[in-house]
């Protein structure tokens, strides 16, 4: 039984301790559906179900809300909504809100900011006084802090650099097989770390069929709007070119055939 | 809560009346009315200035359904002030609930306080719904021109306001987006969030440096693309036309009687 689910544009699960990307080019919707997902939206076509009900529709007299708690977002640009003093209180924020005790909050918080690669000694320092990607890192352990049972990540890595980017996943480890994490990105490297995916186009989801698949039908991605990893860019514009390539495969095979058929038709 | 924030102050583009009519014409004419509203007795005179506002509203009655959604709440506050002025005022008492005691002269200066803001607050917003910023701007410039000859940076001054108008809609989206990243973090930014200093710090930081950011990058690519160097024109020309004619005589006649009637007739 997933945990949450979206029942409209076409659909979308997520069973605990999954990772579900969402694959989007730019512009294709893809805030809008981390909000939904988070309950800070009304979706406008069908409910999102966290457990199999719509937390939303319970909404009893003289509450200001009834949005889950256990469900949490990664904003885009998050290092932009620190405010406390010091890292420590800025991490603390949520599990505070949560009203977990105070020792609790302190071994969440350091297991958040261990995971996230921020040594001890940032700390005690005010979040101002760290660099961007710093920034963003913390912004991930204060979510990571309140251990959701669903966990929405919207572009978490933009604007990060290279190394943070590839390491992301690695960040998410304390949530690892407990928390479903729905991850909203424009990268299809990126997308393929999850256990499956969807892809965003024109605010319509629609589940890739094979994790491998997706790197192999580059057409389908073009199509999409999605950048492509550069081996495809060269394929595509080989086959305007008319060089004979086979429709789908692996980076590598895709890289092998580009070869092969260069030097056949060189060699003629 | 959220999406539902009506977009306070900013310019709808439109064909009415008082979309046409020349920004300066506008603006002395809020100006007028404003002075109005400060000098009517109570009820002659208010009378006649809320006909006025009336009048004024007519000429964008399109507008008129979403300015009365917007000013609402504001209707609660004023009435709230209201109470606050009837009870702390001193003076011969109407009527006393325990300790409480509301007092003739407090209800008078409420009732007067209350019609003056309502009536301020509604032509100022028809003026910034019908008229883009910098056309404000414009208008500003002419009005307080003569200002540049006691060395006053007018120019400067306008184009402050100019910007600061056409940030409103971006400091609301703004504070959208601030408001739905704390509320995903757990924070319950309702009602209650206003006497939670952590709350109100988790809501105000980020807006105040989001802000001190733009402000830094705006002015430096203002100097990049020399901002400052030279005089200043403008490129659309103004011209005041017949329906600003009418407008002023519409505006004399009211503030003519209203001034008799608030200084001589019913004072």
């Amino acid at each position: 039984m997933p945990i949450l689910e979206h029942t409209g544009r076409q659909g979308l699960d997520v069973g605990p301790g999954e990772i579900v990307s969402v694959l989007g080019a730019p512009g294709s919707g893809k805030t809008e559906l981390a909000l939904e997902l988070a309950f800070l939206k009304v979706p406008s076509h069908g409910e999102v179900l966290l457990r199999g009900i719509n937390p939303l529709a319970q909404r009893r007299f003289f509450q200001l809300s009834s949005r889950p708690h256990d469900v949490t977002l990664l904003v885009q640009n998050a290092e932009d909504q620190l405010f406390a003093r010091t890292v420590y209180d800025d991490v603390a924020f949520g599990p505070r809100h949560l009203g977990v005790a105070e020792d609790e909050v302190e071994r969440r918080v350091i297991a958040a900011l261990e995971a996230v690669g921020l040594g001890v000694g940032v700390r005690a320092r005010s979040p101002f006084a760290l660099s961007g990607g710093e920034r963003r890192r913390v912004a991930l352990a204060g979510v990571l802090a309140m251990e959701p049972v669903v966990l929405v990540l919207d572009e978490p890595t933009a604007n990060l650099d290279p190394q943070a980017r590839n390491e992301f996943l690695r960040f998410l480890a304390p949530l690892r097989g407990k928390s479903a994490i729905v991850w909203l990105t424009d990268s299809a490297r990126e997308a393929t770390l999850a256990d499956r995916i969807y892809l965003l186009q024109n605010g319509m989801l629609q589940p890739v069929p094979a994790r491998e698949a997706l790197l192999t039908d580059w057409r389908r991605l073009a199509e999409a709007g999605i950048e492509l990893p550069a081996v495809f860019q060269l394929a595509r514009a080989l086959d305007e070119r008319g060089l004979i390539l086979p429709p789908e495969g692996t980076p590598e095979a895709m890289r092998q055939a580009i070869i092969n058929a260069w030097c056949e038709s060189h060699a003629g | 809560m959220l999406g539902s924030t009506p977009r306070f102050l900013s310019y709808q583009a439109g064909e009415s009346i008082l979309h046409r009519l020349d920004a300066r014409t506008k603006l002395l004419g809020t100006a007028v009315v404003v002075a109005d509203a400060l000098i009517a007795s109570i009820p002659a005179g208010m009378a006649v200035a809320y006909a006025l506002g009336l009048l004024i509203g007519l000429g964008a009655i399109h507008l008129l359904p979403a300015l009365w959604r917007t000013l609402r709440p504001l209707l609660v506050l004023i009435a709230l002030f209201g109470v606050l002025i009837v009870i702390i005022t001193p003076g011969h008492a109407l009527f006393r609930v325990g300790f409480i005691v509301a007092s003739r002269p407090g209800l008078d200066l409420a009732i007067q306080l209350g019609l003056q803001s309502f009536l301020i607050i509604y032509t100022s917003s028809l003026l910034t719904l019908t008229t883009p910023p910098l056309a404000i701007a414009g208008a500003l410039d002419w009005t307080l021109g003569f200002l540049r000859h006691l060395r006053f940076p007018v120019q400067d001054v306008i184009a402050m306001v100019a910007i600061g108008l056409t940030f409103v809609p971006l400091l609301i989206e703004e504070t959208r987006k601030v408001i739905v990243a704390q509320r995903a973090r757990g924070a319950d930014l309702g009602m209650n969030a206003m006497l939670d200093e952590n709350a109100m710090a988790a809501l105000l930081i980020p807006l105040l440096l989001a802000n001190l950011r733009r402000g830094e990058e705006l002015a430096e690519s203002m100097d990049a693309r020399l901002y400052g160097v030279g005089e200043r024109t403008s490129l659309h020309e103004r011209h005041f036309r017949r329906d600003d004619l009418l407008a002023a005589t519409v505006l004399a006649v009211f503030t003519a009687t209203d001034v008799v009637i608030s200084f001589w007739l019913h004072p």
